[in-house]
């Protein structure tokens, strides 16, 4: 007789209505002679009517406005990140260009500089030749490209140690993942 | 669900009062899930607040694949995930939530106690707490949330069928416990 009653995941099924028309059919059949099942149905369907009361969660009447007043905090220090990110590429950006040019402009350091561009860069040689001819006829001045070139690396160093990428970066990473 | 999506653009474009729609509306769905898988009470609302936090941070992310409330369910329910590893709280307790329930020396109760819990809430929430904590999160996400199985399976990443199994144990082991600890004809009342 044991094997025969309704087990209790078909009960709780039924208490929950996630059982078919056939089944259902089954069960009330089975519950119309069986106690010991109907006994079970009732234990189960009060646990369902208890378990789907809401229970009191105590909930701090400030909980609202304290994550907003958080949220706001999060966004204005967000916004002065930005700004220092900008800020401290600029700065590092105009220490380069200045150590730039007087790398390039002291006797000194003209030799040591071109010295180092004319071995590291014999094997370019051509291409060095070739790309201050093309400058050349557009009439752009080489301290100009260098000047870009250390400005955009200065952003991207300051990008890599703020580790927040910047939207224009963020686009960079997306269109050219190889590049970056 | 147009209503849903111009509350999100303004929040995505910054207006955090925008966001209080939001709280207000999902604020019971973050409690449930936080306090029935947090057990220590201070730590609750802050946990609350961080998911809100998250919540906005992320909602840009939102693709209205699913409903909003899963959506914020899944991170209520990670992020408590991630407290439970920091503070090595196990998701399953030792309990023998297979067996048949067998009073414990622990579980009988005084009458001191038997008259501050003649509320059937107080004798279920407490039965409840006792519970492994995937299987509260599952309980509460079903009955108090009327969540759908596939709605849990989203939030929980656990399979459908795994998801029933809990259920089903935990209901049993509920009604046998309580059934246990309690004389048979004052449980429910």
């Amino acid at each position: 007789m044991e094997l025969n009653h309704i087990s209790h995941a078909d009960l709780q099924e039924y208490v929950e209505n996630e059982v078919g028309q056939a089944k259902r059919q089954i069960i009330e059949r089975h519950l119309q002679y069986c106690a010991q099942c109907r006994q079970e149905l009732a234990h189960y369907q009060s646990l369902s009517t208890a378990l789907n009361r809401d229970i009191d969660l105590q909930i701090n009447p400030d909980f609202a406005d304290i994550v907003l007043h958080r949220l706001e905090a999060n966004i204005a220090q967000r916004r002065f990140g930005r700004w220092l990110f900008v800020i401290a590429g600029l700065a590092s950006g105009l220490i380069l260009l200045i150590a730039l040019i007087i790398f390039t402009r002291t006797a000194y350091f003209q030799n040591l500089w071109m010295n180092t561009i004319v071995t590291a860069f014999r094997p370019l040689e051509k291409t060095y030749q070739l790309f201050s001819e093309l400058l050349a006829m557009i009439n752009i001045e080489p301290q100009v490209i260098g000047l870009a070139s250390v400005i955009l690396l200065s952003f991207l160093f300051m990008d890599y140690i703020f580790n927040k990428h910047s939207d224009w970066i963020k686009g960079l990473i997306k269109h050219f993942p190889i590049l970056c | 669900m147009n209503d849903i999506k111009v509350l999100i653009e303004k929040i995505i474009r910054g207006d955090t009062r925008a966001f209080q729609t939001i709280m207000n509306d999902y604020q019971r769905l973050v409690f449930h899930i936080v306090t029935r898988m947090v057990d220590r009470v201070e730590d609750r609302e802050d946990i609350c607040q961080d998911v809100f936090i998250k919540v906005f941070e992320n909602l840009s992310k939102f693709q209205f694949n699913a409903k909003l409330s899963t959506w914020i369910a899944q991170i209520a329910y990670n992020h408590c995930l991630n407290y439970l590893e920091k503070k090595r709280i196990p998701l399953f307790n030792d309990l023998d939530i297979d067996g048949d329930f067998e009073m414990q020396p622990g579980d009988m109760i005084s009458p001191e106690e038997y008259t501050e819990q003649q509320d059937m809430t107080a004798r279920l929430q407490q039965a409840i707490s006792a519970m492994p904590i995937q299987f509260r999160t599952i309980i509460t996400l079903y009955h108090l949330q009327h969540m759908t199985y596939q709605e849990i399976v989203e939030i929980t990443h656990l399979p459908e069928g795994t998801v029933k199994n809990y259920l089903f144990r935990a209901r049993k082991w509920l009604k046998d416990r309580l059934i246990s600890t309690y004389a048979q004809e004052d449980i429910w009342n």
